[in-house]
């Protein structure tokens, strides 16, 4: 008898546990949702998140708080996710530089493949290859002809070693067969004033902060490292359309959640998101800072980071970029 | 001409209710998370930006400009009562501030911040008005070499920081430029002295270093001597400046503006190293030179000044080249970016209202700040009298607030903890930790510029004495560290004698 009304209470508790966390999936979210993101603010990549963020907490009724935690390649805040409660309230900005970091170094105290449920993407964000506007440089063909007859003497600024925008220079290098020097940088203003100041002839940088240079007429941008050509400015070709074919390269960004995250809270949170990116206002807003917004679904996702974990470890043997 | 017509559409766009309101609550704002140490205007304007997307572009950046300068004013409030630098360009005004804190001349010393923040704030306001668009070109002509010679001039000028024994200062520079090591490689990417640390690959961040070695170390002094004589602060004198106090301010503050608005304009790093080359400037050059250190009203009007023009004209290649010259500008970029604003060398010709009102805006602002910081001192002064065993827990805990906010990481707290104890023992052997602090912020950004200067060399080192600028700049160096180390030895040699 005992032990009947045992397994009676046992069964009703568990029924209730279920239930609670069934009603928990269904409600979410019923808090403010942390994103961490593992650089300073006011980046491409964090205000890309801040604009869509804004949509996402009027659509939830939630706030969404975005948490800086910067460190180098991303780590401190890719593993504060990794290890975080899987209930949805806790996410990543995850970046494409998630996928350069797991071929950087040596080791990470995390999986990141595994260690994370993809949700979606927000936008992919060009690279441009460009140069002062009274450059002799106009097209590709120019750069690489110069490069080859001057062996050497072709110096190509970009921020930070291991960094996309340094790592899509040397894939350039590679891919087109040039010597050159590339020049390392600690943001996107100091490889600028490089340009101006003729140190550089040549940079790679995010299309972003270089479309108001562009416009106002201080620098020409000779092409873009995507493999399409960028929207608004449909005059401006790909670096494959240019000589170098095969040649592409860009950065992305998404939501990711810990691993173990319910399914019913990242298919909701992939149904907002991608609601979010499908309005006309974020579209202008991020197309404005140079970004496609894109969302997709959390296996398109998973296959981007795999194929680009893969593209990236290539690139960093061929440019003999020392593991960290 | 065209410049009055600026001006004028510049006070037409800045004088409106609501834009004065949001001038106001922009400083206002910066003046709060100046006063809380750590908490810096980055991470405020970062948290404030979606807010400002609903405001027209003018008053958001005007309100987000003013958090920044701001800022400025409310840093030197914290260094002058409790010895915390809430933000690097006011570590040297502990230096002498602090001591007339510890005179009873702490309203004094916050009077002339005020003041002499408010004169800088607005001479540097006239200097963007006529000049901003030729000296924006100065600064493109700093490139890796420039910035490298600019930064042995301030190491040798931090030299002249020291108080006491030369050794000592360059014992502590040495080992500031040390510290500065630890973190990435910037040219090759390989992790130096990081242990496996993640927090250490991005280096040692100043703002643990100076609230751990200033502020934690100042408590575990002062709570040393509670049991003997505690290091109270005297009765408080008089809270305005006397006659003689305005008469010794008005050449500090005159030179301190001038020097702080030509480094403002280079970015990176250049707004920092005005106050402390400001500093240097007044030590050598003024009648009160050797009174700097032990409470010299001079030693807070020149850094004040110089770091508020600075911050002045930092958005000189901001405004006129869309460069951003610190994270918050680049941060005011984005904003204008989002608003459909775009930042550049357009900017004046095409959106001169807005170009003209943010200017108009800055000197509206900095007299805001002064009408707003002026009646404060009374309060915080008053801040002074409250016990110590009262005060000093609450300083621990913003201190820990505000440096965890940094990065949102405990190990930061840690490592002001350690810098704390660090700050106490030095302390101790009275070792100054000011040129030891500037020595970690120059130390990582010498070395960066040194090493891109010889790949663009492709490594000839002449290239630092063929570029005119950096030329001029070492020659200038040169002459700072004869003029700092004769005298010295000249002591020396005295004392030798006289050992004889």
């Amino acid at each position: 008898m005992r032990r009947r009304t045992f397994l009676i209470t046992f069964s009703i508790v568990t029924i209730l546990l279920c239930f609670t966390t069934y009603a928990a999936e269904q409600n979410y979210p019923t808090k403010p949702i942390r994103v961490i993101v593992g650089f300073g603010p006011g980046g491409v990549a964090d205000l890309t998140l801040r604009i869509v963020a804004q949509k996402l907490s009027a659509q939830l009724g939630q706030q969404i708080l975005v948490e800086n935690r910067p460190s180098a390649g991303g780590i401190v805040a890719a593993d504060a996710v990794a290890k975080a409660q899987p209930d949805g309230y806790t996410l990543l900005l995850m970046s494409n530089g998630n996928a350069v970091s797991a071929s950087l170094f040596k080791s990470l105290p995390y999986d990141t493949v595994n260690d994370f449920a993809p949700v979606s993407t927000l936008g992919f964000f060009d690279i441009a290859m460009f140069a002062k506007a009274d450059s002799k440089f106009q097209t590709v063909k120019d750069v690489i002809s110069y490069a080859k007859a001057n062996p050497g003497k072709l110096n190509i600024g970009t921020i930070n070693v291991g960094s996309t925008q340094n790592l899509s220079a040397e894939l350039f290098k590679g891919m087109a067969g040039i010597e050159a020097t590339i020049v390392p940088y600690k943001n996107s203003p100091d490889v600028l004033v490089a340009l101006r100041g003729n140190d550089v002839q040549i940079a790679f940088d995010m299309l972003a902060p270089i479309i108001s240079q562009y416009k106002s007429g201080v620098v020409r941008i000779i092409a873009i490292t995507s493999n399409r050509r960028f929207s608004p400015l449909p005059d401006i070709p790909t670096i494959a359309e240019s000589g170098v074919p095969g040649y592409q390269a860009s950065s992305w960004n998404a939501i990711a959640a810990p691993a173990k995250t319910p399914k019913a809270i990242i298919d909701r949170l992939n149904k907002e998101i991608n609601m979010a990116l499908s309005t006309q206002e974020v579209k202008t807003k991020l197309l404005e800072i140079g970004v496609t917004a894109q969302g997709g679904t959390p296996e398109d996702l998973k296959n981007l980071l795999i194929s680009d974990i893969k593209k990236w470890r290539g690139v960093i043997e061929r440019a003999n970029i020392p593991k960290q | 001409m065209e410049i009055l017509t600026g001006l004028a559409t510049g006070f037409q766009a800045a004088f409106t209710p609501m834009n004065l309101l949001y001038c106001l609550i922009g400083v206002f704002i910066g003046t709060l998370i100046g006063v809380l140490p750590g908490l810096g205007p980055a991470a405020t304007v970062a948290m404030l930006m979606p807010a400002s997307f609903v405001l027209p572009p003018v008053s958001s950046l005007i309100m987000l400009a003013g958090i920044y300068y701001g800022a400025q004013y409310g840093g030197s409030t914290t260094s002058i009562l409790v010895n915390l630098p809430g933000e690097a360009s006011s570590i040297v005004t502990t230096l002498d501030g602090y001591q007339m804190a510890l005179q009873g001349r702490a309203g004094v010393a916050l009077a002339t911040a005020a003041i002499g923040s408010f004169f800088a704030g607005t001479f540097a306001t006239v200097v963007i008005a006529f000049f901003a668009p030729p000296l924006a070109k100065v600064a493109l002509k700093f490139g890796a070499p420039e910035y490298f010679s600019l930064m042995v001039l301030g190491l040798i000028a931090s030299i002249v920081l020291a108080r006491g024994s030369l050794l000592k200062a360059i014992g502590m520079i040495i080992l500031g430029l040390l510290l500065g090591i630890i973190g990435t490689d910037v040219n090759s990417g390989v992790q130096r002295y990081t242990f496996g640390f993640r927090e250490l690959m991005d280096g040692i961040g100043f703002v643990p270093v100076a609230m751990g070695m200033f502020g934690l170390g100042e408590i575990i002094l002062n709570l040393e001597r509670e049991g003997v004589a505690r290091r109270v602060i005297k009765e408080i004198k008089n809270l305005m400046p006397t006659r003689e106090d305005w008469k010794r301010m008005v050449a500090p503050i005159l030179r301190g503006t001038a020097l702080g608005s030509f480094l403002g304009i280079l970015p990176g790093g250049g707004a920092l190293l005005s106050s402390f080359a400001a500093y240097s400037v007044e030590k050598k050059m003024s009648k009160h030179g050797d009174e700097l250190g032990r409470g010299a009203i001079e030693g807070v009007a020149a850094p004040e000044s110089a770091n508020n023009a600075g911050a002045q004209t930092s958005f000189i290649p901001m405004l006129t080249l869309g460069i951003p010259t610190s994270p918050v500008m680049a941060l005011m970029i984005g904003a204008m970016v989002i608003q459909g604003v775009q930042p550049g060398p357009s900017v004046m010709t095409e959106q001169p209202a807005l170009f003209w009102g943010v200017i108009v805006s800055m000197w509206m602002g900095n007299f805001f700040l002064l009408i707003l910081n002026l009646p404060m001192i009374g309060l915080w002064v008053r801040l002074c009298m409250v016990p110590y065993h009262l005060l000093y827990p609450a300083i621990l805990v913003f201190c820990a607030i505000g440096v965890f906010t940094l990065s949102n990481s405990e190990f930061d707290v840690y490592l002001m903890a350690i810098f704390g104890i660090l700050g106490y023992i030095f302390a101790k052997l009275d070792c100054e930790p000011a040129p030891m602090l500037l020595a970690l912020i120059l130390g990582p950004m010498m070395e960066e510029h040194l090493r891109r200067a010889l790949v663009i060399s492709r490594g000839d080192p002449m290239i630092f004495l063929t570029r005119p600028i950096s030329l001029g700049i070492l020659i200038v160096a040169a002459i700072a560290l004869v003029v700092a180390v004769l005298p010295a030895i000249r002591i020396k040699r005295e004392e030798a004698f006289k050992g004889d």
